[in-house]
């Protein structure tokens, strides 16, 4: 089974994914970022 | 003493600065090769009072500093370490997964509705002799990647798996840098001999007809200069770095023989996916140092069927595309290296 991760849409709807780039492509291209762990928001998109 | 160009050492941030003027903490640096001998150029520009009228004559006077100009080229044998990096910082959206030892980066383009235009921002260190006896021992603060090329060639040797990449700063300095260099990170090649490449519904690996290929990544970072920008040695420096229109570019070259599809696909405007994947050392267990490239759409822009070394062939320029469901492309490197991009 493929490893999650969490994504948060830019609306703040969290979202556990499989780390894919068919399941992420299409969010990450709609502005949804990495959530870490602690509930953060992940610097993997730069703002 | 004179110094050989050869013991140039660079290093730059894995992790992003918390701002464009804030260096990267000495921890967040990583020590790379590089396989071009160029320095960077940092330039205090200058101008002079020459055209202005009431001295009396057409001669300059005085010097005055205009601003500061940062840009350098890292040119490097491809490596999972330099790509997992480039994605991060080049295109600017990342997902980490994984666990130590083996990370996984997934990047795409920058939503600029969600994260704005300005591009993640690293601190980039060169030295020669560093230490008491420094040729040169200098950091630019808040630099960004410019635009890369990926290539990949025929032949043996790292030379057939190639980068290239260009990067802008901000034109804040720091000299001497203050931070000593890490031993350097080891590297993993992804030579040119492993890739997999499907474009536009062909396999160019199991035919065995692919000759080269390149793609790359251009922000067009747009000028920071600006009132309040900021200074250093009463010289400008930029105070933001962010895209412009960003450009993706993708070609290839293949042998053309009976049934070669690619006029075919250019006449009727065919569009399809384009996947370009490259495989290195094991890591553990099933994972391997690796990038994969997916365009999620792309037409022939040209083909043009002429020879390489005495055998028919076709020049491909592929136009990516937005696709609405996937975006334009999404970029993929593993390695072992914790927090790129951070």
């Amino acid at each position: 089974m493929a490893e999650t991760v969490k994504l948060r849409s830019p609306d703040g709807e969290v979202r556990e994914v499989e780390a894919t780039v068919e399941s992420l492509s299409p969010l990450m291209a709609r502005g949804w970022v990495q959530v870490e762990e602690d509930g953060g928001e992940d610097a993997g998109e730069h703002s | 003493m004179p110094a050989n160009i050869r013991e140039t050492k660079i290093g730059f941030g894995y992790k992003t600065q918390t701002d464009l003027q804030t260096a990267n903490a000495a921890a967040d640096i990583w020590s790379l090769t590089k396989t071009n001998a160029t320095l960077a150029g940092i330039s205090l520009v200058t101008e002079d009072d020459g055209a202005e009228l009431g001295k009396g004559h057409e001669f300059p006077t005085q010097i005055f500093p205009s601003h500061y100009e940062v840009r350098f080229p890292i040119e490097k044998y491809l490596s999972s370490e330099i790509a997992a990096w480039v994605f991060a910082f080049g295109l600017g959206n990342r997902v980490k997964s994984g666990t130590s030892p083996a990370f996984t980066y997934t990047c795409t383009p920058q939503n600029p509705v969600t994260a704005g235009i300005e591009l993640p921002a690293f601190s980039f260190i060169e030295t020669i002799r560093q230490g008491a006896s420094a040729v040169l021992d200098r950091m630019a603060v808040g630099c960004a990647v410019e635009d890369f090329t990926i290539s990949i060639g025929s032949g043996p040797g790292r030379a057939n798996s190639r980068i290239t990449i260009n990067c802008i700063g901000s034109g804040k300095l720091v000299e001497p840098s203050g931070i000593t260099l890490p031993a350097p990170t080891a590297e993993h090649s992804l030579p040119g001999a492993s890739a997999q490449v499907t474009i536009n519904g062909v396999n160019y690996v199991s035919n065995r007809n692919l000759v080269s290929l390149e793609f790359g990544w251009k922000n067009n970072i747009r000028q920071g200069f600006f009132p309040g920008s900021g200074t250093q040695d009463n010289a400008a420096i930029q105070g933001r770095l962010e895209f412009g229109d960003r450009e993706a570019s993708l070609k290839f070259v293949a042998r053309f023989e009976s049934g070669s599809t690619e006029l075919t696909k250019l006449r009727q405007q065919t569009t399809g996916t384009a996947v370009v994947s490259l495989q290195g050392a094991l890591i553990s267990g099933t994972d391997y140092h690796s990038m994969s490239v997916t365009f999620h759409k792309v037409g022939f822009r040209t083909a043009v069927v002429g020879d390489t070394d005495g055998i028919v062939t076709v020049e491909v320029e592929c136009r990516p595309m937005w696709d609405e469901t996937n975006g334009l492309l999404t970029a993929v490197a593993k390695c072992s290296q914790d927090n790129i991009g951070s």
